[in-house]
Order: C-alpha cells, then sequence, then structure tokens
C-alpha cells in the first residue's frame, strides 16, 4: 500500500514538472547583406537572462523554451543587434538576418561574440576572432595575417622571425592542429614563414583552443586552430582585393542561385621575384646569387555551397597553394598544400543537427638540383567525419561523433643522377575516433562541458618494419602485408571543463583535458622546414601524450568594456621526441633508429586585458611561462629548456580611429629569446677551431622587440564600392633582432672569436591598394 | 636552409644586415683535445694533444707536454711516441699501418687515460682525377660557382662499407675536405666534385683517405657542429674519458696534377 501511494505521488509529480511544455525555436543567423553564417551569433531571451544559445559553425541555432511570451534578441560582432517578440506555443522557425551596424565607431569594434562570453562560457584557453577584428591590425607587408594575429593573443607565441610555426604553451611546433574547413593544413607557411596559408578575403572565423578543446577535435597535443572560409555572397556578385607592393589577391564571389546557393573564389600572388630581378637588372644585386633567383607563392581558395531544401544544405570547398622558391635550374624547392572538404548538413529535428564532411588533404615537397636529381616526399589524408549536435534542452547540449582518417605518408623518392631511382618505405595508417560531449548548466552560475573521446591508431602493412637497439643497428624485422596491423594504440582522452559564475561580471574557470598525437615531425632545424618528415608512432614511437591542468579568473568592467582575463596552466608531456647526437633524419628508412624519447612539463600565466568598444581599443597581452624536457641521453637526463622556452612574452596593441577616413594602429611585441646552444669554450683540430658545447639550450637569444604603425585611408564607401589605402611599417624603430647568431674567427684578428648577429628586417615598410565592389 | 631563408628575406626586406654582437656566454674547464692520425704509408705519424680554452679568451690553445701516448696494433705490436716538440708525439720513423689492423692508441696525461680504437680499411685507389665542371650533389647547390674545380673518380669497393675523406691540396695548402659513405653507390664508380676554386698553374694533389666507420661518425658530426641544427652537441669521438679530437687510422691513395691550362 505505502508503495502504491509514493508511485502515485510520484506520477503526480512528474505529471506537474512536464504539464509545462516546452517548445524549441530553431533556424539560421545569417548577414543580410551576404548570406553569410554568423558562426557564434548569440540569441538571448529578455525574460529569462542566463538562458540563451550560439550559432554553430553553420549559423543554426536552437533553443527549447517554456511555453511562454518572450522577447528574443541576437547579436554579434560588428552587427546591429535584432530583437524579436514570440509567442512560444508551439516550435518555431525563426531565421534572424542582421545587418552591419552602423555606428560612428564603424569596422573598429572589437567584441567578443557574447558580450560577456569571456565570463560566462565555460570554455577555458580558447580565442575567437572573426576578420573585422584582424583587418585593423598592422601587420607584415600590409597582409592580414590570421596565424601572426593569433600570435599577439596570450600562450600563444611566434617560434621566431621567418618562422609562422607557432607554439602554444610552450608545445612545440607541430603540435598544433591547423584545419581549413576540417582539413588538416600541414603546413601553414608560405616563403619559409614569412606568410601564413591564409588568404584573410576568404577567411570568415578563426578559433583558437589552447589544449583545452571540446571532444570534437584531438589529434595534437597543444593547440586546435579551426579556421572557416567564407560561403560567398548569396545575393549579388562581388568583387574584392588589393594591389600591394609584395603581393597581391583577388576575390570573386557571387550566388549561384538567389539566396540559395553561392561561391567564392580568392587568389593571390607574389612577385617578389619580380623585384628581384628588377634589382639584378639595375645591377644592384648584379655578383650575388639573386641572378636568377625565382621566389613567389601562390594560393586559390575556392567554395560553394547549395541549400536544396530547409533541412538539407551542400558545401565543397578547396584550398590549393604552391610555394616555388630556386635559382634557375641549379637548385630549388617547391611545396604546398591542397585540401578538399564536401559537407551535407542535414536537420533532423529541430533539436537535432547533423553533419557529415569528407576530407582530403596533401602536402608534398620536391626539392630538386640540376635537371637529374630530385627528392620527393608527401603526407595525404583522406577522412570522413560524422558530427551530431543534440540541442536536448535549455540547459543542455550534446555532441557526438566518429570520424576515420586514412594517412599515407612518402617520405621520400630519391632520383639520382643516372636515373637511379631509390623510395624510402612509404607509411600507411588510419586513424579513427569517437566522442561525445555534454554541455549543461546545474544552476544558472554553474555550467560544465564534459566529454570523452577514443581515439584508435593503427599503424598498417605493406612494408618491413624494423626495431633497434640501443645504439641505433637493426635488433629484429618483420614483414607485413598489405593492410595488415603493425601497431594498434587505443587511446582514451577525457575532457572537462567548469564555470562558476560569481557574479554577473566575474567568474572562475577550471579544465582538464588529455591529447594524444600520432603523427609527429622530425625536424633537424631551429625553424620549420618544409624538408621536416612527419612520421606515424609505430612498433618504436608511442604516442604522445599531453594532460594539460587550467585555473582562470575572468572580469569584464564598466558593462564589457573592457575584458580581463588570467589562466595559469601546467601541461605534463610524455614520450616527447628528441634526437640522437649527430641524427640522420633525412633519406633515412631507419629514421626511428635516431630518435629519443623522454617527457616534457610546460607551465604558466597568461593575462589578457581587452579594451572592447569605442575610438581607441585594443589589449595588452601577457605570458610568463616555462617549457623544459627531460630526455635519458640529454643533459645527463636532467630537465633542459625547449628551445621555444620563452619567459616573458608581451603584446600590446592599440587602434585608434581618428576620423571617418583615417584610423591608425601599432602594435608593439617583447618576447625573451629561445633557448639556445652557444659555445663554452673553443679547440682547434685540423687547423680548423672547433667550439665546445656543454649543457644543452642553456644560453638565450638575445630579447626580440620591434614596434608595427599601420595606418588606413578610407578612400571612398558607398553601397556600391569601396577603397582604401592601407599603410605599414614593420619594425618601425629598426631594432636589430636576432635571427640567427654564428660563430667565427674574427676575420681582422685571427687570434679572436666573435659572435655574429644576422637579422633579417631591419624596417620594412609596405603599402596597399584595396578596392570592393 | 638558413641560407634560402636569408635570401628569402633579403629579396623582400632588402634590408638584413649582420653585426657582432657581445654575449655572455657559459665558461668551461679546459677539456683535452687529441687528433691522433696513422696511416698505411711508410713515414712518421703524429698524435696532436693541445686544451681548450673558454670563448672569450685568444685564440691559443695550451699544448698538452709529458704525456705518455702509445699506438698498438691487435697482433702484439706497441709504439711509444715520443714528445718532438711541446703537444706533438709522434712514431718511429719507419711505422708503417697494416691495412686490416686495428690500432689502439693510449694517452697517459694528468692522472687521466683516453683510449682509442681505429681499424685501416684496405686501400681504395683513384683512377683519374681531372679539371671539369661542377659536377654538383646534393648539398653542393648553394656551393657552387663559375669556374672549374677538380673532378675525382674512384671506384667504390662491393660488398663492403666503405668510408671516404677526400683530401685536396692546392700548392700544398690543405683545402676544406669532402666526406662521403658508399651510402646508395655501392660497388659503383664514384665521381666527386672538390669545392676549391683553381687557377692556371696551381699544383693539385688530392689524397682519398679510406676511413673507418667511427672516424666518419665524427667528421660528419662535427661537419654538423652548426648550432642551428634543433640538438646542437659536441662531435661525436671515437676517444674515450670524454676527450675531445679523434684517432683516425686511415688508408691512402693520391694523385697529383699540374693545371697547364
Amino acid at each position: 500500500m505505502r508503495k502504491c501511494k509514493i508511485l502515485i505521488v510520484f506520477i503526480c509529480f512528474l505529471q506537474t514538472s512536464f504539464a509545462q511544455q516546452h517548445f524549441t525555436i530553431s533556424g539560421y543567423i545569417r548577414d543580410a547583406k551576404n548570406g553569410e553564417d554568423l558562426i557564434g551569433a548569440t540569441i538571448t531571451v529578455k525574460e529569462l537572462p542566463g538562458k540563451g544559445a550560439a550559432a554553430n559553425t553553420y549559423g543554426f541555432y536552437s533553443l527549447t523554451l517554456p511555453a511562454g511570451t518572450y522577447q528574443i534578441t541576437v547579436n554579434f560582432v560588428g552587427y546591429a543587434p535584432q530583437s524579436q517578440k514570440i509567442e512560444l506555443n508551439k516550435s518555431l522557425k525563426l531565421d534572424f538576418s542582421l545587418g552591419e551596424s552602423v555606428n560612428e565607431v564603424g569596422e573598429v569594434v572589437i567584441t567578443s561574440t557574447r558580450r560577456d562570453e569571456n565570463v560566462s562560457g565555460t570554455q577555458m584557453g580558447e580565442q575567437k576572432l572573426n576578420t573585422k577584428e584582424i583587418n585593423n591590425i598592422p601587420v607584415f607587408f600590409g597582409e592580414r595575417d590570421i596565424l601572426k594575429t593569433i600570435q599577439l593573443l596570450p600562450g600563444i607565441k611566434p617560434m621566431g622571425e621567418g618562422s609562422s610555426g607557432f607554439t602554444v604553451r610552450g608545445g612545440g611546433a607541430d603540435q598544433n592542429l591547423v584545419l581549413l574547413d576540417e582539413a588538416t593544413v600541414y603546413n601553414a607557411s608560405h616563403l619559409m614563414g614569412f606568410f601564413s596559408v591564409f588568404n584573410s578575403d576568404a577567411i570568415k572565423d578563426v578559433t583558437v583552443y589552447k589544449g583545452n578543446e571540446p571532444a570534437i577535435y584531438g589529434g595534437r597535443l597543444s593547440s586546435v586552430v579551426d579556421v572557416k572560409m567564407n560561403d560567398g555572397n548569396d545575393k549579388k556578385i562581388g568583387v574584392s582585393g588589393g594591389i600591394g607592393l609584395i603581393s597581391s589577391r583577388l576575390t570573386v564571389e557571387g550566388p549561384i542561385v538567389k539566396n540559395k546557393g553561392s561561391f567564392i573564389i580568392s587568389a593571390r600572388r607574389t612577385y617578389a621575384d619580380a623585384i628581384t630581378q628588377g634589382l639584378y637588372n639595375i645591377h644592384v644585386l648584379r655578383d650575388t646569387m639573386l641572378n636568377k633567383a625565382k621566389l613567389f607563392f601562390y594560393d586559390f581558395n575556392v567554395k560553394a555551397n547549395y541549400k536544396i531544401n530547409d533541412k538539407n544544405r551542400v558545401f565543397l570547398s578547396g584550398y590549393f597553394g604552391k610555394d616555388k622558391l630556386g635559382l634557375g635550374n641549379a637548385f630549388g624547392i617547391n611545396w604546398g598544400n591542397a585540401t578538399g572538404t564536401l559537407r551535407w548538413n542535414h536537420l533532423f529535428s529541430d533539436r537535432l543537427f547533423s553533419n557529415t564532411s569528407l576530407v582530403f588533404s596533401n602536402f608534398d615537397y620536391k626539392i630538386y638540383a640540376g635537371n637529374n636529381m630530385s627528392i620527393i616526399s608527401r603526407i595525404q589524408d583522406y577522412g570522413l567525419k560524422q558530427d551530431y549536435q543534440f540541442y536536448s534542452s535549455d540547459v543542455s547540449t550534446i555532441n557526438y561523433g566518429f570520424n576515420f582518417i586514412y594517412h599515407r605518408i612518402i617520405p621520400g623518392i630519391i632520383t639520382l643522377d643516372g636515373g637511379n631511382t631509390r623510395t624510402l618505405d612509404n607509411k600507411n595508417a588510419i586513424e579513427n575516433a569517437v566522442y561525445v560531449s555534454h554541455k549543461y548548466s546545474f544552476t544558472d552560475r554553474l555550467t560544465t562541458e564534459y566529454g570523452l573521446r577514443m581515439n584508435t591508431f593503427t599503424l598498417l602493412g605493406p612494408g618491413t618494419f624494423y626495431t633497434y637497439d640501443a645504439d641505433g643497428t637493426i635488433s629484429d624485422s618483420s614483414s607485413y602485408k598489405k593492410l595488415q596491423s603493425v601497431k594498434t594504440y587505443p587511446n582514451i582522452e577525457p575532457r572537462a571543463s567548469l564555470n562558476y559564475k560569481l557574479n554577473e561580471v566575474s567568474s572562475l574557470k577550471t579544465s582538464y583535458a588529455r591529447n594524444t598525437q600520432n603523427l609527429h615531425l622530425l625536424s633537424n632545424s631551429t625553424s620549420i622546414n618544409p624538408r621536416d618528415l612527419w612520421i606515424p608512432s609505430s612498433n618504436n614511437v608511442k604516442p604522445e601524450i599531453a594532460d594539460q591542468f587550467a585555473i582562470g579568473y575572468f572580469r569584464n568592467f564598466k558593462d564589457n568594456m573592457f575584458e580581463f582575463s588570467s589562466e595559469v596552466y601546467y601541461k605534463n608531456m610524455q614520450n616527447q621526441i628528441g634526437y640522437k647526437n649527430g641524427a640522420v633524419l633525412n633519406n633515412n628508412n631507419n629514421v626511428e633508429s635516431q630518435i629519443l624519447f623522454g617527457k616534457g612539463r610546460a607551465y604558466g600565466l597568461e593575462l589578457f586585458f581587452k579594451k572592447k568598444s569605442g575610438k581607441f581599443n585594443g589589449w595588452i597581452s601577457y605570458t610568463l611561462s616555462r617549457t623544459e624536457g627531460k630526455f635519458v641521453g640529454i643533459n645527463n637526463g636532467n630537465y633542459f629548456p625547449f628551445k621555444q622556452d620563452r619567459t616573458h612574452d608581451i603584446s600590446i596593441v592599440g587602434i585608434y580611429e581618428l576620423s571617418k577616413k583615417w584610423t591608425v594602429s601599432a602594435t608593439w611585441v617583447y618576447y625573451t629569446g629561445n633557448a639556445v646552444t652557444f659555445p663554452a669554450g673553443k679547440y682547434q683540430v685540423d687547423g680548423q677551431t672547433q667550439y665546445y658545447l656543454t649543457s644543452p639550450n642553456s644560453n638565450r637569444m638575445p630579447p626580440y622587440h620591434r614596434l608595427d604603425l599601420g595606418a588606413t585611408y578610407i578612400r571612398k564607401k558607398t553601397e556600391k564600392r569601396e577603397s582604401s589605402w592601407t599603410f605599414s611599417i614593420y619594425n618601425a624603430y629598426m631594432h636589430d633582432n636576432a635571427y640567427s647568431i654564428n660563430f667565427q674567427t674574427d676575420p681582422k684578428d685571427p687570434t679572436k672569436t666573435q659572435a655574429v648577429q644576422t637579422t633579417l628586417f631591419k624596417m620594412v615598410p609596405s603599402f596597399t591598394y584595396n578596392f570592393k565592389f | 636552409m638558413r641560407t634560402i631563408v636569408i635570401i628569402v628575406a633579403f629579396s623582400l626586406g632588402l634590408y638584413s644586415c649582420q653585426k657582432v654582437v657581445n654575449l655572455k656566454l657559459n665558461t668551461s674547464s679546459s677539456q683535452i683535445v687529441i687528433v691522433a692520425k696513422i696511416s698505411d704509408q711508410m713515414g712518421t705519424d703524429t698524435v696532436l694533444i693541445t686544451k681548450s680554452v673558454n670563448f672569450s679568451e685568444p685564440n691559443v690553445f695550451p699544448q698538452v707536454t709529458g704525456a705518455k701516448v702509445y699506438i698498438a696494433d691487435n697482433e702484439g705490436n706497441i709504439d711509444t711516441l715520443k714528445e718532438l716538440v711541446a703537444g706533438k708525439y709522434i712514431t718511429k720513423p719507419n711505422f708503417k699501418g697494416v691495412n686490416g689492423r686495428v690500432y689502439t692508441l693510449t694517452v697517459e696525461s694528468e692522472g687521466q687515460t683516453y683510449i682509442a680504437h681505429s681499424a685501416i680499411p684496405s686501400v681504395v685507389s683513384i683512377d683519374s682525377i681531372y679539371l671539369g665542371t661542377n659536377a654538383g650533389g646534393f648539398g653542393g647547390g648553394f656551393g657552387g660557382h663559375k669556374g672549374k674545380t677538380i673532378n675525382v673518380v674512384f671506384k667504390d669497393q662491393p660488398e663492403v662499407l666503405n668510408f671516404y675523406k677526400i683530401v685536396e691540396y692546392i700548392n700544398g695548402v690543405e683545402q676544406s675536405s669532402n666526406l662521403l659513405s658508399d651510402h646508395l653507390l655501392e660497388g659503383q664508380s664514384i665521381i666527386r666534385s672538390l669545392r676549391a676554386k683553381t687557377a692556371i698553374g696551381d699544383t693539385i694533389l688530392v689524397e682519398l683517405q679510406g676511413i673507418d666507420n667511427n672516424v666518419y661518425e665524427y667528421f660528419r658530426t662535427a661537419e654538423r657542429n652548426n648550432l642551428a641544427s634543433a640538438m646542437p652537441s659536441n662531435p661525436v669521438s671515437n676517444i674515450s674519458n670524454k676527450a675531445l679530437g679523434y684517432f683516425n687510422a686511415y688508408s691512402v691513395s693520391v694523385k697529383k696534377i699540374i693545371l697547364i691550362q
């Protein structure tokens, strides 16, 4: 009897709680002028503060609320907010088209997607940028460069001048997953790092996760840089571009079918070789090797999308880029990336969004000398990704999915004089992952995002696989057939973060993530070099593992005009790769015998202060950090700093709108030099002075600092046409930043040795004419 | 790669430059440096023993005197070297290394003992040397220059791992040497271009040294001792007890020409 009563009470209770029916509003948030999806646009409900939603990567949002009358407001950076009153008594399809904000401040506004996102979002170590924010920062040669801009944020540092490789929270340059519309970009740099492969005219959104990414991402230890391309104007044809001192670019976009589909094509090319050639012709460089220098890159971004119906949409995107560097036919190196993605969005219901992607990625290089000798190397990915987003309630969203990637690595096909060809063993591998992730608000103060990613990496035959003993000689070998498994590594990667809102303007966040990495970049030099070699995990090489903990305090001031973030992180890394003394990495079939394994740890404090609105805005970022490794066989097994260790890193960015026509900006960066090994002594062998080295990386390059100035003059801005001039000066006070330091006998006094520093750029002015119609 | 980066920068910016800088460097205690060479040619062979100094000091490398130096072969013969001048120890005058024998160098100095082993490979003879245009080779891309250089031709021994050091003397002055292994070239006829510029009237002497694996490793890692590499370190010496330098027991083939035209 008692049990029945309890049961009835329970059922009645359930009835009551379900008596309040819930309905879903869902739809797409787009730009009114060109139809682009606004990624991250936010929906808030006036009557229910704390409840809301954000548009996903495709501009789709879904919000389930109890029945009632509400005022819904949609917000996005650079756009005028829109409000709408709704009667929610059944599920509604509600799309929004936002117009650009027309306030005095114009394009200079830098705000985060939700005005207090840094305080209320659970995501830690995440930075979002869209191109409106990138446009006004003075960068190298006036080329707006996404990768250079993110390096002005805390925790993300350049590897050095002359390298677009970057390091996030002390990780190596290969520990960053760079994605372009979901395809991996293996080498994100043109011309040895002076430019990145991203043409910002074609890019819509960049999100950077500094190691605590949600479970949908995996594969690299330190960061994810997720870059999304523009879809193209689906209302009318537009042409934009720029002509500059060193490079030019052109973008054409337009509708395929008005309001249903669009395309965009962007192209870019540098012509530094034309300048070199010109200088040769006027005798300036006649006696140098630059007489026949060939030096250029070009890239294309192509994208098309089509809305089949209200529930289905397809996208096709591609990127193709090539760098050519050489001296006539004597010597040269060409390299480039290609990516391709085919995606299908499907709405199963107004709460279940699905995306299926087929992904292709290729990176290759060719080095040639004379007409007969060459080395070709390549890495290719073929993948399938399936992602679901289930907006289960107004406090809960579940993301889940799986993906397969097939990796194919051709380490080298070497052709020598006389037609001999030698092929290093190709590597094949499959990487599978399944993930689930839940975003949940316990109360309107406490929210969490937690998830699990399970990843399996399998190295496949065909081929012969070796094991080595301690001094690098082959101790065993086994043969495998095609698609036979040589070695499998399963990995579990938990992710969790928690956000506690202390009050309306401040919050405390903490997070933990484990990341594993199964593709490792072997590099013999201090900067990213196209000849660096990717190797898969194998019977000799274990997956790299990183566990990162972070805790942070976030506060906004003056109604979200100022944003302050502070984060402390600690990252523990296992199975890190080091090199034996004199390791031979190129053209070596037994490259796995040349490496050593060890561990690493990185920790630091990141401070960030940003002014987001007003005539003057900008930010200051400061990072204090340390990253070090410990290997048996190096430094007597003691910890030593990794080369990317930099104690202090400061960036200050300021942008000021002088008038409707003129905007000026300045960037100042300062960072401690890289850890390097300099001689501690010298000795003589066969008449040559040799340098004696002691502890690795126990010296520092001199501190790096420079000031960049920029100005934009808007010549004309109407509904139909825009044109402007951008001027920039790189390294305005001409500080001699050390690119490298070499040691030699003093040419004027053979009894002495000296250190000689090479600086790449003293001061580089540049201007570009930009147009849009 | 470093050269390429600088060329790119130069083309883009036209403003790169170099200057001498004063750095605060670490110091180290003085390390012993042993450079020992014996060959299969008749004549005295030498062992030079010096010490290292700190970077900021002048290039005066102190000689090590009073050391006991022995060279023994694996057939029981031992030669005690005599100190000719400070730091220079020589074998007996009719010392001749034998191809195939393993030699052991022992140096005792200041209470420490340093030991090294090296085997003299069999002789590989130079077929010819001639003046020709640069035959290239990977890594030689930027080393090329207008003008002719000396090419060396020799036939590698099949079935055996061979390592070579080619030393060129122009008018008696030693030029920078070429190092190679027979990797990818087993049993083939090898042509190598030497880098040094030549002029009419020069007397060119080319010495093809057959060296053993450990000595090749020393020279290879000494060449790579450029601090631009990811993990710079001291060359791999075949001498024990942390001594710097090397012990090279090598076979020799020599050819000489005079450039008339």
